[in-house]
Order: C-alpha cells, then sequence, then structure tokens
C-alpha cells in the first residue's frame, strides 16, 4: 500500500524555482525517488513545493541540486497548498491504456 | 523562456504541436510550473485531473 502524500518545501535561490524543480524531476526519474509532483507556483517566490511520502526522500534528492538551498521543516497538507492549482488546466480526458 | 504551452491540456512542449491534443493552438506567455511524475499517486494529479505524467502550467496568457 502507498503512503499518503505530504507536501514540503524547498527554499530556492529566488528566479532559481523553475530550474530547481526541473532537476529534482530529472533526479527523481532516474534515482527512481517516490517523488510524486512538483509544483513551482509564480506567486510563490524563493520557494518549490514538493509532494512525497516523507521528508527523507526529498532532503536526500536536494543535497546535489543548485540553488535549492534548505528543506523548510515540517510538512503541509494538500488542502493548504490546493489554492496554487487553480484556476484548473482544460483535462484532456485521454487515458493510458 | 521559449517553451511554449498547448492552451487546451496547458502542457509545456518542446515542440510546435501538442502531441495530446494535436493542435499547435500554443501560449507563449504563461506562468506557474508543475511537473506530475506519478499520475497514480499524486493528489495534486488527482485535482488537476492529469492521468498523464508531464509537465504543465498553471494558467497561459
Ligand atoms: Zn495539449
Amino acid at each position: 500500500m502507498s503512503e499518503d502524500s505530504q507536501i514540503f518545501v524547498i527554499k530556492t535561490t529566488a528566479n532559481q524555482e523553475r530550474s530547481v524543480a526541473m532537476t529534482l524531476s530529472r533526479i527523481a526519474k532516474k534515482e527512481k525517488l517516490d517523488i510524486r509532483a512538483i509544483l513551482a507556483p509564480d506567486e510563490l517566490k524563493g520557494y518549490v513545493l514538493v509532494e512525497a511520502p516523507k521528508s527523507g526522500i526529498v532532503e536526500l534528492a536536494i543535497q546535489t541540486i543548485p540553488h535549492a538551498r534548505a528543506l523548510v521543516k515540517g510538512s503541509s497538507s494538500i488542502a493548504e497548498i490546493e489554492h496554487f492549482l487553480k484556476p484548473k488546466p482544460i483535462v484532456t480526458g485521454i487515458k493510458e491504456g | 523562456m521559449s517553451e511554449k504551452v498547448c492552451r487546451h491540456c496547458l502542457r509545456v512542449l518542446d515542440g510546435q504541436t501538442c502531441p495530446v491534443c494535436g493542435t499547435s493552438d500554443l501560449a507563449e506567455e504563461w506562468s506557474g510550473l508543475v511537473i506530475i511524475l506519478d499520475t497514480e499517486r499524486s493528489e495534486i494529479a488527482k485535482k488537476l485531473g492529469v492521468d498523464i505524467p508531464d509537465r504543465f502550467a498553471l494558467k497561459v496568457r
């Protein structure tokens, strides 16, 4: 059974949010880390949000990422960050398989 | 930024046509970035209705 998602916050150098998000996604894929989603809203300067089950996964992953400065202590729930997801993208309705 | 975004599904694209929608109706100005890696377990993917791992914009102009 998969563990519940939590939201962890990475502090980044200003204006490097997207680059940190992209690098983190590359590392997560390569190392097969259980990082489920990465969010870099423009409203949130200097931070990137990461959806993962445990902070250790994120902490480890950011060690080698330039401009990822630190993992903020604690975690948030999806509900707390939900407002960043609006307006909703138009869904395609296309499913795999 | 040089990458463009499909106006229909908000996918961030490398090329000039969205491979999912088949459209070339792209936005050059966009904001916010969401990278969905695990559609099965991501709550964010569920909220956004994303069922294929990819990069998405939050807003297009
Ligand atoms: Zn599209």
